[in-house]
């Protein structure tokens, strides 16, 4: 190897090392945080180092409270610790990505739920920017289900990414129903990776994992919780371009996620069918788009995504 | 169906969306300050940070300032307001984006700058600028969307205003932080910001511009930021919210 290629190499190890240190950092900064998760991953936005704010938080000028022993020594030892669980993961498949790599979803970025870190197996794509999230109850009517897998299929078919929750019903038949068209999909967990809910699930959940991607933001072990879904569902609102609601009750996580994407000011679509709920007319009212097929979003989508749009006042 | 097409969006319509997450800023009164309408405690009726605008820039404040929505630290307009600028997003989600402020900002200006002018008595500001930015961007973003997508700010827009001071923190008003590029006699500026914080920026830009003659300064920025962390901001702020939004509603003449 010659001098130039060497230095190259060496360059690209350093970042690499910087990136591994930042990322361990990171992770010791939220590892016994419980609340205001928000409030410190701004803090790290703002300094551009997750290192700098563990230091700072570690020798008593930031939130000191958290570490009582000997800051040295300390601020290493949490290092340790979150490196070794990180190269753990790495093992076992679970790849991490935080807010202040090159490779975290860009689109994530925008809304105010962004998760400081997320785990992941499988592959992320920028392309996923343009998906599209289908959720629905996990109780469907055929009818239902039959729509779910027509409005994923033609999303597969004209090569949009279904984003969806992997969680029974409405979830698990986009998914399916995009894998069988060829298309690309993506599952956004409420647990940890090292865990299936459902665990009827475990078996697609796997599949996508191994051939697309599977996303948590919560720490590998974590189960679900009354908490956990409607985090997720920010999340899977964030990650994707838009949301479709297929079927849905007042009191289900779709209809909250339906909630949560127009507070986001993403575009949110309402399964015709919908429509005889008090919720989807109100939600129509507020912005939602009524649709029927994968064509209707798609042309919706079509012109609310495009960079080249130009505004007029009438 | 290939072919890249021209396409039309209406103000109306990407605007629309925006009134799921704006928030009407609340008049002036017993809890809000007489200036930034952001809180104050303790009887005071001007909060910590504009009084000390006050005392350093006296007469330079802006005439009249106004804003489109609170924009609370943690919320989504605060984020949206912080990311349409983020050089890690990919330009073309960073675009949609900035038409959909475009989109905001214009709707609020065709139903609002008669609001802020009849504060200081004319109808139509002569000119509108922005603050310039430190992120040494050619173009910054809120420029672009200011002089060339908002159809009611295009054909007025100049460039008036050039940084004469890099030693200061983002909280510090100065006489001559920044400096006006020509001289503004008998001119009616009206200066547009994104994110109002302590008011640093956009009253040591008041300042400026006034030094170089301009008859009258209004500020309007897109989000009036807000640390939901202090004190009793959190509270201020559930109180203030139990109204909806509406984009007829104006916080200079509730």
């Amino acid at each position: 190897m010659d001098v130039i290629h060497l230095r190259s190499a060496l360059e690209d190890y350093s970042r690499c090392m910087d990136k591994f240190r930042e990322q361990a950092a990171l992770l010791a900064l939220f590892r016994d945080r419980k609340s205001k998760w928000g409030v410190l991953a701004d803090e790290i936005e703002a300094c551009g180092s997750a290192l700098k704010t563990l230091e700072s938080s570690v020798c008593g000028t930031g939130q000191g409270e958290l570490f009582t022993e000997e800051p040295g020594t300390r601020f290493e030892a949490e290092l340790a610790r979150a490196r070794t669980a990180i190269s753990q993961w790495a093992e076992e498949g679970m790849r991490l990505v935080t807010l202040l790599d090159e490779d975290y979803p860009a689109q994530l970025l925008t809304i105010h739920q962004r998760p400081p870190f997320l785990l992941y197996r499988g592959r992320l794509e920028p392309a996923d920017a343009g998906g599209v999230a289908i959720v629905g109850t996990r109780k469907p009517t055929d009818l239902g289900l039959a729509r779910a897998s027509a409005i994923a299929t033609g999303l597969a078919q004209r090569a949009v990414t279904v984003v969806s929750g992997l969680a029974e019903g409405i979830d698990t038949a986009a998914h399916t129903a995009a894998i069988a068209a060829g298309g690309r999909t993506v599952a956004v967990i409420g647990t940890g990776l090292r865990r299936a809910y459902p665990s009827v699930n475990a078996g697609l959940q796997d599949r996508i994992a191994r051939e697309h991607l599977v996303l948590s933001q919560f720490w590998p072990d974590a189960g679900p919780t009354k908490t956990s879904f409607p985090m997720r569902n920010a999340v899977m609102s964030g990650y994707a371009a838009a949301t479709v609601v297929i079927e849905a009750a007042w009191k289900s996580g779709a209809r909250m996620q339906a909630r949560l994407a127009l507070e986001h000011g993403r575009p949110v679509f309402l399964h015709e069918s919908l429509l005889q709920h008090d919720w989807a007319r109100e939600y129509q009212a507020r912005g939602a788009i009524v649709v029927t097929t994968a064509d209707d979003v798609l042309a919706a989508l079509d012109e609310r995504l495009s960079p080249q749009v130009e505004l007029v006042w009438s | 169906m290939n072919q890249p097409q021209h396409r039309t969006r209406t103000v109306d319509d990407v605007a629309g969306p925006y009134a799921n997450f704006l928030l009407p800023v609340p008049p002036v009164g017993v809890d809000t300050c007489r200036v930034c309408h952001g809180a104050v405690y303790d009887d005071y009726s001007i909060c910590f940070p504009c009084n000390q605008a006050l005392s350093v820039l006296g007469d330079g404040v802006a005439d009249v300032v106004s804003f489109v929505s609170l924009a609370p630290g943690g919320e989504q307009f605060a984020r949206e307001l912080y990311t349409y600028k983020l050089e890690s997003v990919p330009p073309a989600i960073r675009r949609v984006r900035l038409i959909g402020l475009a989109a905001v900002l214009w709707k609020w200006l065709s139903i609002h700058e008669g609001c802020l002018g009849r504060q200081v008595g004319v109808s139509r500001f002569d000119i509108v600028t922005s603050v310039p930015s430190t992120s040494g961007r050619a173009i910054h973003p809120l420029e672009e969307l200011i002089s060339g997508i908002v159809g009611g700010t295009e054909s007025r827009y100049e460039g008036l205003l050039t940084i004469q001071r890099t030693d200061l923190t983002q909280r510090e008003q100065a006489l001559d932080r920044y400096v006006a590029t020509r001289s503004l006699k008998g001119t009616r500026v009206l200066v547009v910001d994104d994110t109002w914080t302590t008011g640093a920026h956009a009253q040591s830009a008041s300042t400026a511009l006034k030094a170089a003659g301009a008859d009258a300064v209004a500020v309007v920025a897109l989000g009036r930021w807000f640390n939901t962390e202090y004190r009793d901001n959190k509270r201020w702020l559930v109180h203030k919210r139990s109204k909806s939004w509406d984009w007829q509603v104006c916080c200079l003449e509730p």
